[in-house]
C-alpha cells in the first residue's frame, strides 16, 4: 500500500470532516447511544425479573 | 426428542446468542462503515434494517429452531425441512451447516491473531513500533508485522520458517474451542459466555473511559482531539442518504452483525422448551449486539484513532475490519498512555468477542453430524474437528494475500447468508404462514410481536432482502466471479488460489449434502416428522416442564 499516496487522498476527501462534534453530530451520537443503551437495559431488566419457569 | 443438549437457563442462551452475535465487525466494521457513509446520518438507514430486517427475521429464526427442537430436531436442514415442508427447503437448510463451518476455516485464525497481539502487548509491550518514527512509518510498520504475521508474502509462509507464531496461537485457541465444545451446551458455551460477555463489557467500559478522557494527547497538534474523533464518527452528512450504497451498506451490517440467516440462532434455540420465551430473548440478543456495537464500537475506535492520527491518517487506515484493527490501532496504542495495558484489554476483549462466536459456528455441525448420521457425542466432535483443521490448514497454507480467508468470506460468510434468512423468512411468513408462525412465537412469549410486524416479515423484510441482495450482487459479484473463470476483455486470469477454495467449498457442500440425505432416511425410519405433515408431540399430550 502506497500510504503517502493514500494519506493524500484522504486528506482531499475529509478536509471537511475534520472539524470537531457539531451540534447536529450531538444529536445523533446522543439519541443512537441512548436508545441502544435503553433498549439493552429494559430487555436485561425485564428478562431477569421474570421468574425462570412459569407453569 | 433427543434430551442429551439443553440451555441450563434463559440468560445463558441470550448471551450465547449475543456471544455469537458479538464479534470484530461490532468493533471494527461499524464505525469504518458508518465515518464513510454520512455518520450520524448513517444511523437513519442502519436503524430502518434493524427494525426491519434485523429483528423480525431473528424472531422467525427463534421460533423457527425452538418448534424443530420441539419435533426432535437441532439441525438446520432437518428443521427447514419441517418448515419448507419438504426436501428443497431441507438442502437449503444445509447453508446451515456449511456458513458457520466454512467460515470456522478462517475466523479461528482471526481470533488467535487477537489472542497473539494481546500477548505481544502483555509480554512484550505492543509489536515493536517505534516512538521515534513518524505515524505514516509507524503505520507502514504495523502493516508490514501483520503482513508477516499472518504469512500475506506467500502460499505457505506460514509453514516454512519453522513453527511462526500465528501457528502457536492457532493450536492455543484450536484447543480452547474443543475443549468448549466437549464440555457441551450447557458447562461448555452457556458457562463460557456467561462470564466472556460481562467481561467483554467491562473491558469495553475500560477502553471507553480512556478513550473518552485523553484530550488532546499531542498539544502540537490541537485538532487531533477526542472531540474531533467524535465528530468523525458521529457528524451527520445528509447527502450520503441519496446514495443507495449507503442504504445497502447499512443493511449489510445489520445483518452480518447478527448473525440471522447464519444458521446458529436456528440450532441454539432448538434446546428451548415449549414455553420458554423467544420473543424477548431475541429483542435482548440483538440489543445486546447492538450496545456493543453502537454504545462501544461507535465511541471507541475511530475516536481514538482520529485523536491519535489525524483525520487524514484515520480514514486511509480504517476502511476494512483488518487495516483498522491491526495496522491503524497499534499505531494508536503506541502513543497511549498506559497503551500497552489498554492494547492487551482492547485485543483481550477482541478475542473473547471472536471465540464467543467462534463456539457458535462449531455447534450447528456438531448437531447435525450427532441427528444425521447418528454419531456419538465424542465421535461428532472428532470428526468436526478433522474438518475443522483440515480447512484451517487449507486457510493458512494459502495465505497469499489472504485471498482464501476472503474468497470463503464473501461466497459462503456473505452470499449464502443473504440466501439462507431469504429462505428462512419465506418459509415462515409464506409456507408455513403468517397466522401459525406468529401463533407458535407467541408460545410463552414475555412480550407481544407489534401486529404490524406481521406486515413487515410476510412483505417488508422479503423485499428488502431482495434489494439489498440484488444491489449487492450487482455491485460485487462480477469482480469476484472474474478472479474464479477470468475475463480475457478484462485482462484478468482466473486466479488459482480462489479456485481452489471454491473447491474446498463444494466439497464441503457435497458432504453435507450426503448427510442430509443419509439423515433423512433415518430420521424416516424413526418416524420423525421430516416434512412437518403433523403438530408436535407435545401439542397433543400435557407439557412437562
Amino acid at each position: 500500500m502506497d500510504h503517502l499516496a493514500l494519506l493524500a487522498l484522504a486528506q482531499t476527501e475529509t478536509a471537511a470532516t475534520s472539524t470537531g462534534l457539531q451540534p447536529a453530530g450531538w444529536v445523533f451520537m446522543i439519541l443512537s447511544v441512548s436508545f441502544v443503551t435503553s433498549l439493552v437495559g429494559w430487555c436485561f431488566y425485564k428478562v431477569l425479573t421474570a421468574p425462570e419457569h412459569e407453569s | 426428542m433427543s434430551t442429551k443438549h439443553a440451555w441450563g437457563s434463559r440468560l445463558g442462551v441470550i448471551l450465547a446468542v449475543a456471544g455469537s452475535a458479538v464479534g470484530l465487525g461490532n468493533f471494527l466494521r461499524f464505525p469504518g462503515n458508518a465515518a464513510q457513509n454520512g455518520g450520524g446520518a448513517f444511523m437513519i438507514p442502519y436503524f430502518c434494517a434493524l427494525l426491519l430486517l434485523g429483528i423480525p427475521i431473528g424472531w422467525a429464526e427463534w421460533t423457527m429452531g425452538r418448534y424443530g427442537g420441539r419435533k426432535g430436531f437441532h439441525s438446520a436442514p432437518a428443521i427447514m425441512g419441517v418448515w419448507g415442508k419438504g426436501s428443497i427447503a431441507r438442502y437449503f437448510g444445509g447453508i446451515g451447516i456449511l456458513i458457520p463451518v466454512a467460515v470456522y476455516f478462517w475466523y479461528v485464525l482471526v481470533e488467535s491473531w487477537c489472542l497473539a497481539y494481546c500477548w505481544d502487548y502483555l509480554v512484550h509491550g505492543g509489536i515493536g513500533l517505534s516512538p521515534t518514527q513518524s505515524i505514516p512509518e509507524q503505520v507502514q510498520t504495523s502493516s508490514a508485522h501483520f503482513a508477516e504475521f499472518t504469512g500475506q508474502g506467500a502460499n505457505g509462509a506460514n509453514f516454512t520458517h519453522g513453527v511462526s507464531e500465528q501457528l502457536v496461537f492457532w493450536i492455543v485457541t484450536t484447543v480452547a474451542n474443543v475443549y468448549l465444545i466437549y464440555r457441551g451446551l450447557s458447562k461448555g458455551i452457556e458457562s463460557f459466555c456467561k462470564w466472556a460477555m460481562p467481561a467483554m463489557a467491562v473491558c469495553g467500559l475500560i477502553v471507553l473511559g480512556r478513550v473518552l478522557t485523553l484530550g488532546t494527547p499531542d498539544p502540537t497538534q490541537p485538532d487531533q482531539n477526542v472531540m474531533s474523533g467524535l465528530g468523525y464518527m458521529w457528524n451527520p452528512d445528509f447527502s450520503k442518504l441519496n446514495d443507495a450504497g449507503t442504504w445497502i451498506a447499512a443493511a449489510g451490517q445489520i445483518f452480518f452483525s447478527l448473525s440471522v440467516g447464519f444458521g446458529v440462532i436456528i440450532n441454539y434455540a432448538s434446546y428451548m422448551r415449549r414455553k420458554d420465551d423467544v420473543v424477548l430473548s431475541g429483542l435482548t440478543s440483538s440489543a445486546t449486539n447492538e450496545f456493543f456495537e453502537v454504545a462501544l464500537g461507535g465511541l471507541i475506535t475511530l475516536t481514538a484513532a482520529v485523536a491519535f492520527m489525524g483525520v487524514a491518517m484515520t480514514t486511509a487506515n480504517t476502511g476494512g475490519t483488518f487495516s483498522t484493527g491491526f495496522n491503524a490501532l497499534p499505531v494508536v496504542f503506541a502513543h497511549m498512555d498506559g497503551g500497552r495495558f489498554f492494547g492487551a484489554i482492547w485485543f483481550f476483549m477482541l478475542w473473547l468477542a471472536a471465540i464467543t462466536s467462534s463456539l457458535s459456528m462449531l455447534q450447528p455441525a456438531q448437531a447435525f453430524l450427532e441427528e444425521a448420521l447418528g454419531l456419538a457425542k465424542n465421535t461428532a466432535t472428532t470428526l468436526l474437528m478433522v474438518v475443522c483443521l483440515a480447512g484451517n490448514v487449507f486457510v493458512l497454507w494459502y495465505s497469499k494475500g489472504l485471498v482464501a480467508l476472503d474468497t470463503i468470506d464473501f461466497w459462503v460468510g456473505t452470499v449464502l447468508i443473504f440466501v439462507l434468512a431469504g429462505v428462512q423468512i419465506v418459509c415462515f411468513g409464506w409456507v408455513v404462514g403468517m397466522d401459525r408462525g406468529m401463533k407458535e412465537a407467541h408460545e410463552g412469549a414475555r412480550m407481544k410481536i407489534p401486529g404490524f410486524y406481521r406486515f413487515i416479515i410476510q412483505w417488508v423484510a422479503p423485499l428488502y432482502l431482495i434489494v439489498v441482495f440484488g444491489a449487492f450482487c450487482w455491485q460485487k459479484m462480477p469482480g469476484y466471479i472474474d478472479h474464479i473463470f477470468g475475463n480475457e476483455a478484462k485482462g484478468i486470469a482466473g486466479d488459482r488460489d480462489v479456485q481452489m477454495s471454491w473447491l474446498v467449498i463444494l466439497v464441503v457442500a457435497a458432504g453435507i449434502a450426503a448427510a442430509i440425505a443419509i439423515g433423512t432416511k433415518r430420521w424416516r425410519a424413526q418416524g420423525l416428522d421430516v416434512d412437518g405433515t403433523r403438530p408436535p408431540d407435545d401439542e397433543t399430550a400435557p407439557a412437562k416442564r
